[in-house]
């Protein structure tokens, strides 16, 4: 079923919209041109993990060693912290639990959702 | 019983071994340390009411513990153990690093001359180190890392710095390169210790010795935390005083908070609980787990005994119970504990008694 | 719709409101203090920038929920916010109140200053003007180490009917068992009142473990543990729990399941070495599961949860365990997510009969205490 989010001139870059949809309602995000649209809840205790802030994460190859990476492209869960990668909604940490995502596409100057 | 418990061959992998004499240990050490005082063992910050250590585990005229002859018939001949682990105490958190070394040193060439060198076929022992003096630590590991009965390094449960934090990290690399747990038992306090609890000391012994080796855990998270057993896979801990019974209940925390709080040390790549199997062991404590025996096969598997508990008798204590405590445990389990995850861990060990 | 068996009351036991800004807080000190030390604490909650709360590790975030700041003032200041969130999206009946806005400080005067000021503001606020609903409780902050006063603050509020519990820090110049403390213990039971216990934000040597400071957040969270079974091993050890078999010690946010290997620990030691506390007239279990209590946030998550109720089952806890969020903060555990962790036969216990009993809460399972919306979730 497609969910009508809104018109794409709402959604600029670096912003996101939270829609009806699903179980949950539906995240909508656009980050740097690109659109991804999430579940609304944390696979973790079931938190609004949309309304959470995008930054980047680290990686590491060794103690004391931390590279600020993927900058943008990480939401972290409002409660508890927990980081997914926005574009697919799998989880930095292992093991994965992730967040259920959604195609999004643009037709006719709306964003669709496909639920 | 079960017939084939006979056969298996069985593992102490802890008792202590202690001088005769307080000073015994005065005639490895070299002059001008030799010459000064030092605590004695029998010096503690808290009177026991009732004594600490069987009195028949000691000779005549000397500290329970301090008879290699004694200790072989009471845990070999009569106890049903193949092989010892020996694990001498030194004095405490001494301020002077150079004296706590020269201890350290003095106790490896007297375990070695009076203890290893009276059974080389199942008496095994510990390289003490004092971790506040990493370059001589090494010295002394690799001193004695080819010594043929030397199994691991050990090291004092007292300590002003977690054993995770990076000034102790050489010495865990070289214990590591060499193929040698570190195994961490308390001292009597006897030097410049912190307060045994995190809210002050105890007024009450028993509160002081219930306690005590619960503080396994800091260190614990320590090296989890700062991803010593993540860059040395092959470096295992033994926590010697005990503490599985404390584990589980505070590693789920330590979990929970991990996969929140990730970003800021990811080079811890696993849920911490993850690290046990292949980097923490503990030795057995009668004074742990449950009084009723009917929980103790449940609380055995609950704790993952199979594979991180070794039996440990803590010759010379009151609390020393044989390996008969696990005899009611089914086979499998009982053979790793008493046996197997200590010959394993120890290879030195495992290649004599099997 | 709302449907009776969806149902069950919740008492949350660990929430902290939060004054919108120092000068809301500083405002209640008593006259006595208004003076020197008023205008010192003033000076400092300046320095500080806020309400003066110290701490060396940096939680998550601001420590608390990104989703429970207000738009102006600190997380928990708003009480249309915390109305919202709590009591109807979380669906809690009812939750008991624990300000954080007292710090360890070197002189105990000003922490004292900070109890009374504390207590004074919460009855004002909380548990006057915005608890017209009538389903919050509060503590009342006392600093054990000016006796008097704590005394003092014991008898002004526990006539009020909106306190039902004293509480007292973790990190005091001893363990509680010494006798310097017993006086708070006893004027607690004197008046029906439970002692909680919730850490207390400080620097310094407060946070300091017996092998030395942990470098991370998350290496020194879980181990708050450590700041309390010492406690409860002296309260037991020193008699008072025998001295004073009305006394209720609850343990806030320091863990559920140690307490079943802490209880054993405890009987073997006092087997083996009794004989220094002969004024114990049975094991130490059984007073700590007649008279300890534990809140459950965060709990405990073993892969599977089979493996938590062992450890329950081993505390015999069906009567030492009360629900808890910790609203507002980050590790903030949702009861949609958290309740049905509890082993089916004891939920109800957990989720609110305990903390009913314990803290008189009358008519929680009528229907006229029903939560402002059902405790099941869309």
């Amino acid at each position: 079923m497609a969910v009508r989010a809104c018109r794409i001139e709402e959604l600029p870059p670096g912003s996101r919209k939270i829609v009806p949809g699903g179980r949950f309602g539906i995240g909508v995000f656009n980050s740097g041109g690109a659109l991804y649209a999430l579940a609304n809840r944390c696979p973790h205790d079931g938190a609004p993990v949309c309304l959470g802030p995008i930054t980047g994460t680290t990686e590491s190859e060794r103690s004391y060693d931390a590279k600020w990476v993927k900058d943008g492209q990480i939401l972290r869960c409002p409660w508890h912290g927990w980081e997914f990668e926005l574009a697919t909604g799998k989880s930095v940490a292992s093991p994965p639990k992730n967040i259920r995502t959604y195609p999004v596409r643009v037709e006719n100057g709306w964003v669709i959702v496909d639920d | 019983m079960d017939g084939s418990l006979s056969t298996i061959e069985k593992v102490d992998a802890a008792a202590h071994p202690f001088p005769r004499d307080q000073d015994d240990i005065r005639k490895y050490m070299s002059a001008p340390l030799s010459n000064l005082r030092f605590p004695g063992l029998d010096g503690y910050f808290y009177p026991p009411p009732s004594a600490e250590y069987r009195p028949d585990f000691a000779p005549a005229g000397g500290l329970p513990g301090s008879d290699p002859q004694l200790l072989s018939r009471q845990l070999i001949s009569d106890g049903e153990v193949s092989a010892v682990v020996l694990l001498p105490l030194t004095r405490g958190l001494l301020p002077d690093v150079d004296m706590a070394t020269e201890i350290c040193r003095a106790t490896n060439k007297w375990l070695a001359e009076e203890w290893l060198a009276y059974d080389t076929e199942r008496f095994f022992g510990s390289i003490r180190v004092n971790p506040a003096d990493p370059d001589r630590a090494i010295e002394e590991i690799e001193t004695w890392a080819d010594h043929p009965q030397m199994v691991q390094v050990a090291v004092p449960l007292q300590a002003h710095q977690p054993y995770g934090q990076r000034r102790f990290r050489p010495i865990w690399e070289s214990a590591a390169r060499h193929g040698l747990p570190v195994a961490v038992h308390a001292d009597n306090l006897g030097g410049n210790e912190y307060w045994p609890t995190s809210v002050g000391y105890p007024l009450h012994y028993v509160e002081y010795a219930a306690q005590y080796s619960i503080n396994y855990i800091v260190h614990l998270m320590s090296l989890i935390a700062e991803g010593v057993f993540e860059d040395l896979e092959d470096l295992v801990f033994v926590f010697a005083d005990g503490g599985i019974d404390m584990l589980f209940p505070l590693i789920w925390r330590f979990d929970s908070d991990w996969r929140a709080i990730r970003s800021v040390t990811p080079w811890v790549k696993k849920t911490p609980v993850d690290y046990l199997h292949g980097h923490v062991r503990f030795c057995s404590h009668r004074f742990e787990g449950p009084l009723d025996a009917e929980e103790r096969l449940p609380w055995l598997q609950a704790v993952d005994a199979e594979h991180l508990l070794m039996y440990s008798g803590n010759y010379p204590s009151v609390s020393f119970e044989g390996p008969g405590a696990f005899d009611n445990a089914p086979a499998g389990l009982r053979e790793r504990v008493l046996c197997r995850n200590a010959a394993e861990l120890y290879p030195k060990l495992g290649a004599r008694i099997s | 719709m709302t449907d009776a068996t969806d149902y069950l009351p919740i008492v949350d036991c660990d929430v902290h409101p939060a004054p919108r800004s120092a000068a809301e807080l500083l405002d209640y000190l008593p006259d006595r203090y208004q003076g020197k030390v008023g205008d010192m604490l003033r000076s400092w909650f300046r320095m500080n920038r806020g309400t003066g709360v110290l701490t060396g590790f940096g939680a998550l975030a601001t420590g608390m929920r990104r989703d429970a700041m207000p738009k102006t003032g600190p997380g928990g200041s708003d009480p249309s916010l915390m109305e919202e969130q709590l009591l109807v999206q979380a669906g809690v009946t009812c939750a008991i109140l624990i300000p954080l806005t007292v710090t360890g400080m070197a002189n105990p005067e000003h922490e004292a200053a900070l109890c009374a000021a504390t207590n004074a503001w919460l009855a004002d606020n909380w548990l006057g003007k915005y608890n017209g609903h009538g389903r919050y409780r509060g503590s009342i902050m006392v600093c054990p180490d000016v006796p008097e006063a704590a005394l003092e603050e014991i008898e002004r509020w526990s006539k009020h009917g909106g306190f039902v519990q004293v509480m007292v820090p973790p990190t005091v110049r001893g363990s509680y068992g010494l006798p310097q403390y017993f006086p708070i213990f006893e004027a607690a039971v004197r008046h029906g009142l439970p002692v909680a216990t919730h850490i207390n934000r400080t620097p310094g040597i407060a946070m300091l473990s017996p092998v030395g400071f942990t470098s991370y957040y998350f290496e020194f969270h879980p181990q708050y543990t450590l700041y309390y079974y010492p406690h409860v091993a002296s309260l037991v050890m020193s008699g008072v729990m025998a001295r004073l078999p009305d006394l209720r010690f609850v343990l806030v946010e320091g863990g559920v399941s140690w307490l079943a290997p802490f209880m054993w620990r405890l009987d073997h030691y006092w087997r083996q070495f009794g004989s220094e506390v002969p004024w114990l007239d049975r094991p130490p279990s059984e007073y700590v599961r007649n008279q300890v209590l534990v809140t459950t946030q965060p709990l405990e998550r073993p892969n599977r949860t089979r493996r938590l109720h062992e450890y329950l089952n081993w505390m015999g806890s069906e009567r030492m365990v009360m629900f808890s969020t910790d609203y507002p903060h980050w590790d903030y555990d949702h009861p949609e997510a958290t309740l049905r962790r509890f082993p089916e036969e004891v939920r109800t216990r957990f989720a609110y009969q305990n903390a009913a009993e314990l803290y008189g809460l009358a008519g929680l399972s009528s229907s006229s205490a029903r939560p402002l919306r059902p405790a099941v979730a869309g």
